[in-house]
């Protein structure tokens, strides 16, 4: 508990048992007495907070054997006992709108209207509503547990197929969560009846994962594209070829076109991120772009170095210029 | 309580002298539900919220059956404070 103890004062009559009470009446008498002047029980009362903490101190003193022995010969340490950490009671840290457990019972309750209808007209229709009171606030009955909202990463690849997965939350709880195939980025699975038990009999609460979705490595999404940078040989841009190309589902073949450059973009339909038509409707896939980049071989063959030496007198350009660039 | 600092289940163990398994049972019957619920991290209010329990189970003798009842009880009680003292001032 943290308390500091107050001023020495005979923790018998602050506890109001007699010097000879068993520990057992101790016990309880603390107990009956911190119960009603416990902080959280009167948030805000200064004279409850002075009066646990005194009847927190004579417990201090006298709540065990071993310390009521050392009190009743006077050998007991005056000094302030506080236990470790600190911090404030519950309710100084409920005290606003970014309260959460607070906050979270509120939800669905219009607090501005239940206290104009009870004192409304207690203050002379202070906010100009004058007519007759409306019914007084909700009655709590059976209430729904808590929600609970969680993120779960994708990968992307899981999204164009669909898997299940087993995930734990921090309640030890395990669900077994399927991925439907199309799911997009931030939507939220929910799972009736997997949150906070319920209360006064009332159905527990829901547990929404929200799905984050990320691409696989190589690839880098844009939009419902996906794009992948992908190296090709002097020869192959030159002459043109037929080559494997990775895609999240496996490899397809591609035409480069001749003459192909670095930064030339081939687009593979069909191939991207699902998202949602926005005429149809309909959940769609975005489309993969192969980003071309012309690699020269790590070591350099003689014949082609000859042939380029041949070939350069007469034959130079200037890639840097716009003429060059267009060109590409 | 956005923006305040969080601790690691064993930070709090450590600082308020909470056992590992207290915590653990605390949040697995959703008395508490850490501010950070996949990183299991707790902010102010959870470590409050833990310290209540403590008092109200070892020092109080609340047992378990009753421990979320007091919780929703005192929430109830700690909104409407909290709306009340609003709405007075709103309408003062």
């Amino acid at each position: 508990m943290t308390i500091l103890m107050a001023t020495p004062k005979n923790p018998y009559e602050t506890l109001g048992v007699k010097q000879s009470a068993t520990q057992d009446e101790i016990r309880n008498a603390y107990r009956k007495q911190a119960k009603k002047h416990h902080p959280d029980l009167n948030p805000g009362s200064k004279a409850a907070e002075a009066k646990f903490k005194d009847l927190a101190g004579a417990y201090e003193l006298i709540g065990t054997p071993e310390e009521r022995t050392k009190f009743d010969r006077g050998d007991f340490d005056q000094a302030p006992h506080q236990q470790p950490g600190g911090g404030p009671f519950y309710y100084e840290t409920q005290n606003g709108p970014g309260a959460r457990y607070s906050q979270s019972f509120g939800e669905g309750v219009d607090a501005e209207d239940l206290f104009e209808s009870l004192f409304g007209n207690a203050r002379g229709g202070a906010r100009g509503r004058g007519g007759p009171r409306k019914p007084s606030g909700p009655e709590k009955g059976p209430q729904k547990g808590n929600d609970e909202s969680y993120q779960m990463q994708v990968d992307l690849r899981d999204t164009i197929t669909g898997v299940e997965r087993q995930i734990t939350l921090p309640s030890g709880k395990t669900l077994s969560v399927k991925i439907p195939v199309g799911v997009l980025d931030g939507n939220k699975l929910r799972f009736a009846g997997q949150g906070g038990p319920g209360l006064s009999g009332g159905p527990a609460g829901d547990v929404f994962v929200e799905v984050k979705i990320k691409a696989p490595e190589n690839f880098t999404q844009k939009d419902s594209d996906l794009l992948l940078e992908f190296p090709i040989s002097l020869y192959e841009a030159v002459l043109g070829a037929e080559v494997k190309v990775p895609t999240i589902e496996g490899s397809v073949m591609m035409k480069i076109p001749p003459h192909a450059n670095t930064g030339k973009r081939l687009r593979i339909p069909g191939k991207g991120v699902f998202h949602k038509d926005p005429v149809s409707g309909m959940k769609v896939r975005g489309d993969q772009i192969v980003l071309l980049k012309i690699v020269l071989p790590k070591s350099m063959d003689p014949e082609l170095e000859a042939a380029i030496l041949k070939s350069a007198p007469g034959h130079s350009y200037n890639p840097r210029s716009e003429e060059s660039e267009s060109a590409a | 309580m956005t923006g305040t600092k969080s601790y690691a289940l064993a930070e709090v163990s450590e600082i308020w002298g909470f056992e590992h398994a207290y915590v653990v049972h605390c949040v697995r019957s959703h008395w508490v539900v850490p501010a950070e619920p996949i990183e299991v991290r707790f902010d102010e209010e959870d470590v409050a919220r833990l310290k209540l329990i403590r008092e109200l189970q070892t020092e109080l003798g609340v047992n378990d059956d009753a421990i979320p009842i007091i919780l929703h009880l005192l929430d109830q009680l700690n909104y409407i404070r909290v709306s009340s003292e609003d709405w007075e001032k709103r309408s003062a």
